[in-house]
This record gives C-alpha cells, structure tokens and sequence, in this order.
C-alpha cells in the first residue's frame, strides 16, 4: 500500500464551556443572549448610579435626631428620620391619652403573641378559640380601661396600630363564621338560601370597601331602632367584617368544592347529618386546603384596614396625617413618616406572606405520594 | 329636595365620566405593558420599563426600584430578583398610602410652576400638575386620520397576502416594519395631500412658562397624576404576578417542542405559550381589573374629585345618606358587572381556542 498516507491528528476540540461558576452562570442568565445583555447592563448602570444616591440619602446624610433645624439645614439631601424619633408616639398610637400609652403597647403585644401561637400548626385545637376570645376580651379591656382601676378611654380616642390590629384581627374574626355559613348556603339545594347568598356575595364584591364603610358610618344609624347607639368603631368593624366575609366565602366554597363527592357520600353512608357531615369531614379537609388563600386575603384585609381613615378613624395612616398634617414645622417631612408607616405595613403583609408560603408547603406534604 | 339630588347625583355621573376614562387608562396601561413584555420576552421589555418607571424615583431620589410586569421569569438573573423585591415592596404597602405618598411628592416635593422642571422641550412638571402638548384642532387632523385608515387597511390586505403566501409556500413574509412602514407612508401621503389642496399644517398647542404661571397645551392636576401613577403600579405589581404566574404554568416541554418547530422568539410566544397561559391568566387579570375598579374609589383620600368624593359632598349637603350610598354602590356594581361581563366573553373565547 502505499506509505504516502500520512496518519494526521485532528487538532483537540476545545474544552466544553464551563457551566458552572460566577462566569457561566452570568453568561447563561445575564448574558444569554443580546437584549437579554442590554438590559443587564442598563439596570446595572441604572443600579449603579441609583443605590449611592439612596444610601447617600437614607444613612449617610440621614439625621435620626427629632431637630427640626439640622434637618431644615439638610434640605432633602438627606432623609429626616428626626421625624419620626419625634412624632412615633402619635404615629403608633393615634390620640391616646400620653400617660396611658403603655396600655395600647401592651394590647398590640398581646394580640401579635396571640397571632404568633396560633400560627403553629400545632396549636390548632379547639382551645383556639376561648384563647381568642379571652385575648379580644382582653384586648378592650386593656384599650378601654374601666376595669382593674384603669382609667376609661372613649373609642374616639383609639389610634394608630391597635386600631388596624383590632379592626383587621376583629373583622376577621367575625367574618369567617360568617363565610363558612355563606359558603355552605351557596352550595345548598335550597333555592332560596342559595339565592340570596350568592346574590350577598355578588353584590358585596361588586362594591368597594368605601362604599361599605360609608353606608356603615351613614347609614347604619339610620336603620338602627330610635335611643340604640352603636360606637362607630363597632359599627365599621362589623362593616369590615361582612365585607371581607363575602370574599372568604368564595375561598371556602372553592376549598368545598374541592373535596371529593365520595367524602360527602362516605360521611353519609356512616350516618352523619347535614351538620356533622361538614363539620366532621368537608370543613376540615377544605379549610385546610384553602388557608394559603385565607392568609392571602388576611393580607389584603390588613392592607384595606387604612380606608378607615377616610370615615375619620385615625388608624396608622390617619393617625401619621394626624401627627403631621397639622404640625407646620414636621408637615415638610412627611414623606419620611409615611417611609415609616410603609416599612411597618410592609413588615407584616411580608412576614405574614412568608409564612403563608411555609403553612402551603408544609401542607402539601400530606399530600405528596412516594 | 329630591330633584337637587337627581341634578347632583347626574352632575357626579358626568364626574364619574371622568374616573371611567382614568380606571380605562389604568387598564390600558396595564394592557400595555403585558402586550409589550409577552411581544419582547424578558429583557428588553423590561430594561425599557424600568427606565419609564425609574423616572419616578429619579424625581424623588427614593428607591431604584421598578414595579413593572414580569413575566417570562424563567430566567434567575438580576433583573428577575430586583423585580421580585420591588413587587413585594409594592404589593405588601396598603394603595391608600401608596397614593397619599404620590400625592405628596406630587404636590409637595415639586418645584412650583416657576421653576418647573422640563424633562422634554413642551412638557412641564410642577406642583401645579403636568402640562403637555395637545393638538390643536384643525382640519389637517382629520387628513392624519384618513391617512391611519389607509394604512391599517393596506396592512391588512398585506397581512392576508402574507398568511396565504405561508400557507401556499411555507415562506415566511416579514410582518413587522412593512406595517409600521404602511401606517406612517399613509399618514405622510394623506397629509402631503392635504397640504398640497391648502388645508393649514398640522399645529399644536405647546405649554409655555412664564413668570406667574404654565399657560397653553393640556394640563393634568398633581391629584389626577397622583391617583394614575399611584393605582397603576399598585395594579402592574399584582398584574406581574399574576402574568409570571400564567406562563410558567406553560410545561417547558411546550417551549421546546416551539422551538424545535423552529419557530422564532416571539412566535413561541405568540402561537405556542400565550394561547396556554391566556387561560391560566385571565380569570385572575378579570379579578385584578375588578380590584383596579374598586380601588378607584380611593381617589377621594387624594381630593380627585370622582364619584365617592362628590357623593360624599352632596351626602353632607343634603344628609341622604342613604341615596348617596346607593349611588356609589349601583354605579360600582355595574362598572363591576360590565367589566366582568367583558373579561368573561374574552376570557371564553381563550378556552375555545384551546380546546378545539
């Protein structure tokens, strides 16, 4: 043969690209491919030229001392925290009497610890509720005075971050026995409790909660028999109750609706009524599967609790327009007191959304077959 | 009595006019950016995005922040985790006080109209609200319109022309810039026409700055400003989740069996993912335009004077309570049930076509 053939080599293919490490996994998530690179560059430069100027802004050219004239002096080149080292107590506590202000502190600690152990899961028992209802009990107790050599306090005076705990924590509390029952008549097979529930439901999440709330601070009264007065807290928390009720019902109709027919005809096989059908077995399994939505909404409750403002109840919105509105000397620095005010709604929606995402996994783990 | 009240609550009607073109506004904003996000993918959308919503915080020198859509979240890079705290940020603050916090930068923390700022030539921001250039009206306008006409006409017929030829040869037409073309030569030739027969130039009314005030063009008032950008990153916040939501509920499978077909970028998008996820994203989009709805009524914490502030007036005026309300509630209700009505018909039409 011939010996001409000569054996070449063919030159090494290169090394594979790397895939992992800082370099790659920038490549293939930043730089993937050229619009993707653009806006990288874009935002980081935007970054860049931002996040000085905010920590310049926010710590180091911030003044935390409450001194109306060094913070004149900065101008709004740096952020005057001094408002709100000078105005918190009015901001937390609306217009509470000064001296007693312990009392709301004590009544907000209360309620969070009360909240946070009925978080665990494994507290769900039915010594829940008379907890609940001592902590509510409580809770007006301590606000209102009157008892154990308190000195009374009108409801007029309630403020700031007790009033959204309690508006948010009581409203909810009266909404979702409300709910389970609304749920339950939109799926009966009477047609006339099927009707007038759904028309309830159709009709509250068609209007907005101003709406309610003005018809609770107007129009209440007026339906109400001649001498019965009802605080206007009451009567807007109950407001806030029969709102966010219409909107848990459809989240518990879904969870019911979830269930399989077979557990309503298993319950029914072994004997069980109407009544202990969905205590016993539907609500359980339903509510269980809809309390990351139920936690949602709580949010949302929270959230919509600062309308109250606008019936004239100071709660931490109102109460921040209160501490500021009609201060001259603060009022041009308002916009650090509603950073504050934020940064507190923000702590909890934040807190109690985390926690929604832990209770959903944990829940799912019942659910997961090997 | 009875009849002041028929005359107040029709003169809050015409008000409420007003609000329906700010909630449709809202929407169309929110519309806008989905569109714009879902036709570009990931990055590009959202580097222009950010740069339109930035120019918020750069008045402000608050937070970096952008609160836009995203959705095509795939991708774990910078952008995405950015997003995610702005949108915690924003969804986890009540919109009262996201609103009353606008309202005060907007009226408070702006120059007065002497000193406006002016971030284009013939537009003006100040405390008195922000002036910009209208059209003045004229005959030529109506030349531009004809012009439009024409041009969607054109692009329809060459949209036709370009579908059949795919079917016929399985060559692909360029769709885009022929119909940007199209749309801007008939503009152009309508008005080249009407100049030639004699009708005026097309003019406009521009703002212009003086000692004492901001005279000319259209002006919006720092509350109209307030609630607008205030309900619309509230909602765009919302809207992101739920649209991030919807398409990663699309199985990966489907991308890439897209792109095995060797469809492009935004075909995928087009054909492929936005059919799937549109159902999985309307039933809640429904829901969030609904909250878009009802959140306008917040318009009355920042003095806008919409239906709820104007029932409120004549509520104290005249002390029926229970008419006032009444109002509020029916007009709601059927703003409510209209855009339910509307969602729900769009909504039907997006689960026929994936089920045929």
């Amino acid at each position: 043969m011939n010996a001409s053939r000569v054996f070449l080599s063919i030159a090494p293919r290169p090394a594979p690209r790397r895939t992992q490490g800082v370099v790659a996994w920038a490549r293939a998530n930043l730089f993937s491919d050229w619009p993707n690179s653009i806006a990288t560059i874009l935002l980081l430069a935007l970054l860049g030229w931002y996040l000085p100027q905010l920590i310049d802004w926010a710590v180091l050219k911030a003044i935390v001392r409450p001194d109306v004239d060094a913070c004149q002096a900065a101008g709004h080149a740096g952020a005057c925290w001094g408002v709100v080292s000078e105005k918190y107590r009015t901001i937390l506590f609306g217009r509470y009497p000064f001296a007693e202000q312990w009392r709301p502190l004590a009544a907000v600690l209360l309620m969070l610890s009360l909240v946070g152990v009925s978080a665990l899961p494994r507290m769900w028992r039915w010594y829940l509720l008379p907890l609940w209802l001592t902590g509510m009990a409580a809770f007006v107790a301590l606000m209102g005075g009157g008892v154990a050599g308190l000195t009374p306090v009108q409801t007029n005076l309630w403020g700031g971050l007790p009033l959204t705990v309690l508006l948010s924590l009581g409203g909810m509390t009266m909404a979702f026995p409300l709910a389970i029952l609304l749920a339950m008549a939109r799926r009966s097979h009477l047609p006339v409790l099927r009707t007038l529930s759904s028309l309830y439901v159709e009709l509250i999440r068609g209007v907005p909660l101003i709406s309610v709330l003005f018809m609770a601070s107007f129009m209440l009264p007026l339906f109400l028999p001649q001498g019965v007065k009802l605080d206007v807290l009451i009567r807007v928390l109950v407001g806030i109750g029969l709102f966010s009720a219409a909107y848990i019902a459809e989240i518990v109709r879904g969870g019911l609706n979830a269930v399989p027919q077979a557990q309503t005809e298993a319950a029914q096989s072994l004997g069980l009524g109407y009544w202990k059908t969905h205590g016993l077995v539907l609500l359980p399994q339903a509510l269980q599967a809809v309390l990351p939505s139920i936690v949602n909404s709580f949010i949302g409750n929270f959230k919509d609790c600062s309308l109250v403002t606008i019936v004239s109840l100071y709660e931490l919105t109102g109460a921040l327009s209160l501490a500021l509105g009609g201060d001259v000397v603060w009022r041009p620095f308002f916009l650090e007191g509603y950073l504050f005010v934020a940064f507190i709604y923000w702590s909890f929606c934040f807190g109690m959304s985390r926690y929604s995402m832990r209770l959903e996994r944990r829940l799912a783990h019942g659910q997961q077959r090997n | 009595m009875k009849r002041d009240l028929f005359i107040q609550a029709y003169g809050a009607m015409r008000h409420d006019l007003r609000k329906t073109v700010l909630t449709i506004l809202g929407m169309a904003w929110g519309i806008a950016t989905v569109v714009l996000l879902l036709a570009y993918g990931d990055g590009f959308g959202r580097a222009i995005q950010g740069i339109f919503e930035t120019f918020g915080a750069k008045a402000v020198g608050v937070y970096p922040g952008r609160t836009s859509q995203q959705a095509g979240g795939n991708k774990a890079g910078v952008q995405v985790r950015f997003t995610q705290e702005d949108v915690e940020l924003v969804r986890n603050v009540p919109v009262l006080l996201q609103l009353l916090m606008w309202y005060f930068v907007l009226s408070d923390m702006l120059p007065t109209s002497d000193e406006a700022l002016s971030p284009l030539p013939g537009i003006f921001l100040s405390k008195s609200g922000l002036a910009f250039p209208v059209p003045e009206s004229s005959l030529a306008w109506l030349y531009v319109a004809i012009g439009l006409v024409l041009g969607i006409l054109a692009s329809v017929l060459y949209l036709r022309h370009a579908g059949r030829t795919l079917y016929a040869t399985g060559r692909q037409l360029p769709r885009v810039w022929p119909v940007v073309v199209m749309l801007v030569v008939g503009v152009l030739l309508a008005c080249a026409f009407g100049a030639l027969i004699g009708h005026v130039p097309l003019t406009f009314d521009i703002p212009e700055k003086s000692e004492i005030n901001i005279s000319g063009g259209a002006a919006v008032t720092p509350e109209f400003l307030a609630v607008f950008l205030g309900l619309s990153t509230y909602t765009a916040a919302f809207v992101a989740e739920v649209v991030r939501a919807g398409v990663q509920s699309v199985q990966h499978g489907q991308l890439e069996a897209a792109r095995s077909l060797g469809l492009g970028r935004v075909q995928q998008l087009r054909l492929v993912i936005l059919p799937q996820a549109m159902r999985v994203i309307l039933p809640s989009l429904t829901n969030q335009y609904l909250n878009l709805t009802k959140n306008s009524s917040l318009a009355v914490a920042v003095g806008y004077p919409d239906l709820v502030s104007i029932a409120n007036t004549s509520l104290n005026q005249t002390g029926r309570a229970f008419e006032c309300v009444a109002i509020i509630m029916a007009v709601y209700i059927s703003l409510s049930l209209l855009t339910a009505l509307f969602m729900n018909r769009f909504n039907r039409r997006a689960v026929l076509r994936g089920r045929r």
